[in-house]
């Protein structure tokens, strides 16, 4: 048996904190926070939740956070989960939330993530938070951090395709440019890719302005069925597929260090919504380190694979350009806040097909993509939404 | 010794670990398929055939790709940047995170043949690191 959950569900609530430095405010906290927002915005009590996903936060982790956190919200789900993929967690989490509601186990879901690890945490903190996905025996023994792992996936790109540093660099500048559009982004001050070479290397052949921020935060999203879409507030952004792409967790035993999961989840997600990349008005691409951006760009079929250093030139991936990527500035610009991270390229992909996205929201935009990825270029997923035009 | 992470073993890595004490890298090779795999595992990650044995490899491989480390990730490698974080491809197959020693940063190649050495982590633990084959 097979249901195809194109046109299943929609995304009727959004909300999100705001993001940077946040003292005093706790993982739950925001958590609930985002929680809060999303149901104001989707003018409904927490009372109509059944549904709820969650990602465990590193500043107050607990094992069965969703439970945890229900308990804390004092809600009472039928369907209660904590997913754990990284920067994958949340696109996972919607499909989760769509085979959830339309297998009939629940009729509202809420997703909702929250962390603070940039003021929650010390640097030897976060450090030795990192080293815990590293595999134990061979790979924390040699001390070698993870953003070495995506500087070697750097370098095999740029050796294997010819992808220079001024090319990856681009990418950081056009999603600064986005942030500049953005209030809600934690940096709007334009950079050049001077900038970007010129700022120290921190894990060669990445410098400091190709890593993403680390910042404290929470977004949230709430899901219903298609069918009861309309009975809310505001405009609802429909699901029409959704894919994934798990090959490896270490990067050592990666099959390849310059094609990704995104290759299989891509095209999953892509034959289930019945469309293809040259459909997509908009694309939020999971840009933690600026090559990365680069190779799922190919590996989604945006451009021809090898040729992703020359697509991000000339504007191509800018407001006006062939594919918007990271209206919002993306982790480079607007934030990272961990495992919630990817959270916010889906709630500005909900704002981009409301068309409320003001100074950077895309003209016309029906039809976007939102990708995620967790570990170092481990687990993927692909997420596409529309407009009601699009169903 | 250091504060250095020593690696935390289980039964299925054992062997593999008091190889590296004596001085051998040992790889586990399937007698059902052929496969050769790293990490050790009890089955044939290829087939899952539970029919694998331990061989000496010959400890040589090339560079897949590397990175220098300015900011190590674990306490106790302060005194030792820069150093070069390398993945090398084991001529049986399999590929390694390493460091490569007794190389400079800027002599790393793609491709380049590297032997494996092993460094002393602990009184009992030896750690598999590599450095340039020369001369073959």
């Amino acid at each position: 048996m097979s249901i195809n959950l194109r046109g299943s569900v929609a995304i009727i609530g959004m909300g999100e904190t705001e993001v940077g430095v946040l003292r005093g405010q706790g993982s739950t906290e925001l958590c609930a926070e985002a929680a809060r927002l999303a149901l104001l915005d989707a003018g409904i009590t927490k009372a109509e939740i059944d549904g709820l996903v969650t990602c465990n936060p590193w500043v107050e982790p607990h094992l069965y956070h969703a439970e945890m956190f229900s308990e804390y919200m004092q809600i009472f789900p039928s369907f209660c989960m904590t997913l754990n993929a990284g920067g994958a967690t949340t696109l996972t989490a919607v499909l989760r939330a769509a085979s959830a509601i339309v297998t009939g186990v629940c009729e509202t879901v809420l997703i909702t993530h929250g962390d603070n690890p940039r003021s929650g945490m010390t640097g030897a903190e976060t450090g030795a938070k990192m080293t815990t996905t590293m595999n134990p025996q061979f790979e924390l023994p040699y001390g070698v951090p993870l953003t070495n792992g995506y500087g070697m996936a750097a370098r095999a790109h740029m050796h294997e395709y010819g992808t220079t540093s001024e090319q990856l660099a681009q990418v950081a500048v056009s999603a600064r440019k986005h942030a500049s559009l953005n209030p809600a982004a934690e940096m709007r001050d334009l950079i050049t890719i001077g900038d970007v070479l010129n700022s120290p290397v921190v894990a060669d052949p990445l410098h400091a302005l190709d890593c993403s921020l680390w910042s404290d935060g929470g977004g949230a999203v709430i899901v219903v069925a298609a069918e009861r879409a309309k009975d809310f507030p505001n405009k609802p952004v429909f699901f029409l597929g959704c894919g994934e792409g798990h090959w490896h967790e270490h990067l050592f035993q990666a099959r390849s260090l310059t094609t990704t999961a995104a290759s299989e989840s891509g095209p999953r997600a892509f034959t289930m919504a019945g469309l293809g990349p040259q459909d997509m008005d908009f694309a939020q691409v999971y840009d933690c380190f600026t090559p990365v951006a680069i190779m799922e760009l190919e590996d989604l079929g945006f451009c021809a694979k090898g040729e992703g250093g020359g697509f991000v030139e000339n504007g191509n991936i800018e407001l006006g350009g062939t594919i918007p990527v990271n209206t919002h500035g993306g982790l480079l610009s607007h934030s990272h806040t961990g495992h919630p991270g990817t959270m916010f390229a889906l709630t500005e992909s909900v704002t981009q097909l409301r068309g409320t996205g003001g100074d950077r929201q895309v003209a016309g935009a029906e039809v976007g993509l939102v990708h995620g990825q967790g570990g170092v270029i481990s687990s993927h997923s692909t997420l596409i939404l529309g407009t009601e035009a699009t169903l | 010794m250091s504060n250095k992470p020593i690696p935390k073993t289980t039964p299925e890595t054992e062997y593999f670990w008091s190889g590296c004490a004596a001085g051998e890298l040992r790889l586990q090779h399937c007698r059902s398929c052929g496969h050769v795999q790293y990490p050790a595992r009890k089955l044939c990650s290829g087939c899952f055939a539970q029919d694998v044995e331990w061989r000496r490899a010959s400890g040589r491989g090339k560079v897949r790709s590397w990175s220098v480390v300015v900011a190590p990730g674990a306490p106790g490698f302060e005194s030792e940047v820069p150093f070069v974080s390398v993945l090398v491809a084991l001529d049986e197959g399999p590929t390694m995170l390493s460091v490569l020693r007794d190389c400079a940063p800027e002599a790393v190649e793609f491709g380049q043949a590297v032997t494996v050495i092993f460094e002393q982590r602990d009184e009992s633990v030896y750690v598999p690191y590599f450095k340039p084959l020369i001369g073959e």
